[in-house]
C-alpha cells in the first residue's frame, strides 16, 4: 500500500508542503529550465544520474533549489515521517527571507524542451484506464490474489484521443442498428498500449505483429434529439509467443452529444485470459488467469488526470505513425 | 481394397489430427459471459476500479510540474515535496 495511505502522512503532505509528482523518464532528460532545476536539486542527493541512470525518489527542497531531505521510493510511513521531520527542521533554520511567503522570486519558465513535452489533445478525449487481476467466483468476478506485493491493486494509466480521432468516432449514419468498425488508429492504440497488465510495474507494449485479432465495432443503440448512444463490442487477441498473451472480449457504452461535440460517456470493459509478464512486471500468476481493464472519461480539471499516457514516451507508435 | 485402406487411413489421420488439436487448445480460465449486460459491465467496472482505501495518494492535489510547485511554494512560504518515479506515480501501474 502507498505510504500516502497513512493518515498523518496524507495530512502533512497537504498542509506542510507543496506536493508535486513527475515522471523521472522525462524530467531527468529535459534540456530546459525544468530539467536543469531538477538535476541541480537531485545532484545534492545520492541520485547523481550517472550515465543517464534513474533519479527517482522522494525529494524535499526549497523553491530556490536547496535540497532538504531525500529518500528512495518505497519504505513505510515511518520513514516518510522521519523525512518530513528532517526537512521541516532544516527549512525552519533557513533565513526568514528565504522562508517567508513571497520571499523567493522564481524566474520565468522559459521554452520547454519539445522532445520531452506531451500536450493534452485539445478538444480530444482523455480516458482513465485501470487494470486488475481477477478471479472467477460463481457467475461473477472478484479481485484476484497474488504473491507479488501490491500486484492485487488496480493499476492506472491514461489514454489520449485527438480531436480528429474523436470526429472519426461519430457514426456516419445516426440510425438505430448502424454498425461500423472502431477507427483503426484508435483500435490499434487500445490494443497495443492499453490492453496490457501494468499492475506490477512498467510493461513492454505490444508490437504491431503481436496484435493477432483486433475486431472492435460500434453500433448505434439510441438516437435522441441531442444524444447518440453507441455500444462497443470487441474481440482482441494479443500474443508474443507461447508465454505471453491476452485475449479479452470488450464491451462498452458511449454517448455523443452533438451540440457539445463531445462524448459524455465512454465506458469500456475488457475481460479475458492473461498469461505471462515482461521484464519489469515480474510475478505474474501461473498460466492463464482472468484480467480486467476498465476505461472511463477522466476528470481533466485535476492536474493529476492530465498526465501523458505511459505509452506516449514514443509518440509515433502511440499515434499510429510507425 | 487398396482404395478402402487408403480412405480408412486418411480418416484415422484426420480424426487423430482433430483430437490432437482439441488437446492442444488451452482451456480458457476466464468464462466471459455470453451476454455482457449493462449490469455485468457495471459490476466489473466496480471490481476493476480502485476501491476505498486504494490510491489514497489521489486525495492529494498534486501539481505536475516542478515550476508550478516552485511558484506555489514561493508564494506560500513552504518547502516542496516531489514524488518522482520512472513511470509517472499518478499514471503508471
Amino acid at each position: 500500500m502507498s505510504t500516502f495511505a497513512d493518515p498523518e502522512v496524507l495530512k502533512l503532505t497537504q498542509t506542510d508542503f507543496v506536493p508535486v509528482s513527475t515522471d523521472d523518464w522525462y524530467t531527468r532528460r529535459r534540456q530546459d529550465s525544468e530539467g536543469e532545476f531538477f538535476r541541480k536539486v537531485a545532484d545534492q542527493s545520492p541520485r547523481k544520474g550517472l550515465n543517464g541512470a534513474t533519479r527517482q525518489g522522494i525529494y524535499v527542497f526549497t523553491a530556490d533549489g536547496e535540497l532538504l531531505a531525500f529518500k528512495n521510493n518505497g519504505g513505510d510511513a515511518g520513514d516518510m515521517k522521519k523525512v518530513f521531520a528532517l526537512a521541516k527542521a532544516k527549512f525552519d533554520k533557513l533565513p526568514e527571507a528565504r522562508r517567508k511567503p513571497g520571499g523567493v522570486t522564481v524566474p520565468a519558465a522559459g521554452k520547454p524542451d519539445a522532445n520531452y513535452l506531451r500536450v493534452l489533445p485539445e478538444d480530444g478525449i482523455v480516458l482513465k484506464v485501470h487494470g486488475r487481476i481477477l478471479q472467477a467466483k460463481a457467475e461473477a468476478f472478484v479481485k484476484g490474489t497474488c504473491d507479488f506485493t501490491g500486484g492485487d491493486q488496480a493499476s492506472r494509466d491514461y489514454c489520449w484521443i485527438t480531436a480528429d480521432e474523436k470526429k472519426s468516432l461519430i457514426p456516419p449514419k445516426a440510425e438505430l442498428g448502424f454498425c461500423y468498425d472502431l477507427p483503426a488508429k484508435i483500435a490499434l492504440r487500445l490494443a497495443r498500449f492499453h490492453l496490457i497488465d501494468n499492475t506490477r510495474g512498467e510493461p513492454e507494449f505490444w508490437k504491431k505483429e503481436h496484435v493477432r485479432t483486433n475486431k472492435i465495432t460500434l453500433t448505434v443503440t439510441a438516437v435522441q434529439d441531442d444524444a447518440i448512444e453507441l455500444r462497443l463490442d470487441g474481440d482482441v487477441k494479443l500474443e508474443s509467443g507461447e508465454k505471453l498473451g491476452y485475449e479479452p472480449k470488450l464491451r462498452g457504452d458511449l454517448r455523443y452529444i452533438p451540440s457539445k461535440k463531445a462524448f459524455d460517456r465512454f465506458d469500456i470493459v475488457a475481460l479475458g485470459d492473461y498469461r505471462g509478464h515482461t521484464t519489469y512486471t515480474p510475478g505474474s500468476r501461473e498460466g492463464r488467469t482472468p484480467f480486467g481493464i476498465a476505461f472511463g472519461l477522466a476528470d481533466t480539471t485535476k492536474a493529476g488526470e492530465r498526465i501523458a499516457p505511459q505509452g506516449l514516451r514514443d509518440r509515433d507508435p502511440y499515434y499510429g505513425r510507425d | 481394397m487398396t482404395r478402402t485402406l487408403l480412405l480408412t487411413g486418411l480418416a484415422v489421420v484426420a480424426i487423430g489430427g482433430f483430437t490432437m488439436w482439441q488437446a492442444a487448445a488451452p482451456i480458457s480460465a476466464t468464462p466471459v459471459p455470453e451476454q455482457m449486460t449493462a449490469e455485468r459491465m457495471a459490476a466489473l467496472q466496480k471490481v476493476i476500479r480502485p476501491c476505498e482505501g486504494e490510491d489514497a495518494f489521489d486525495k492529494i492535489a498534486w501539481l505536475t510540474t516542478i515550476y508550478d510547485a516552485r511558484v506555489k511554494a514561493a508564494k506560500e512560504g513552504k518547502p516542496i515535496l516531489l514524488w518522482e518515479m520512472d513511470g509517472h506515480p499518478l499514471g503508471c501501474g
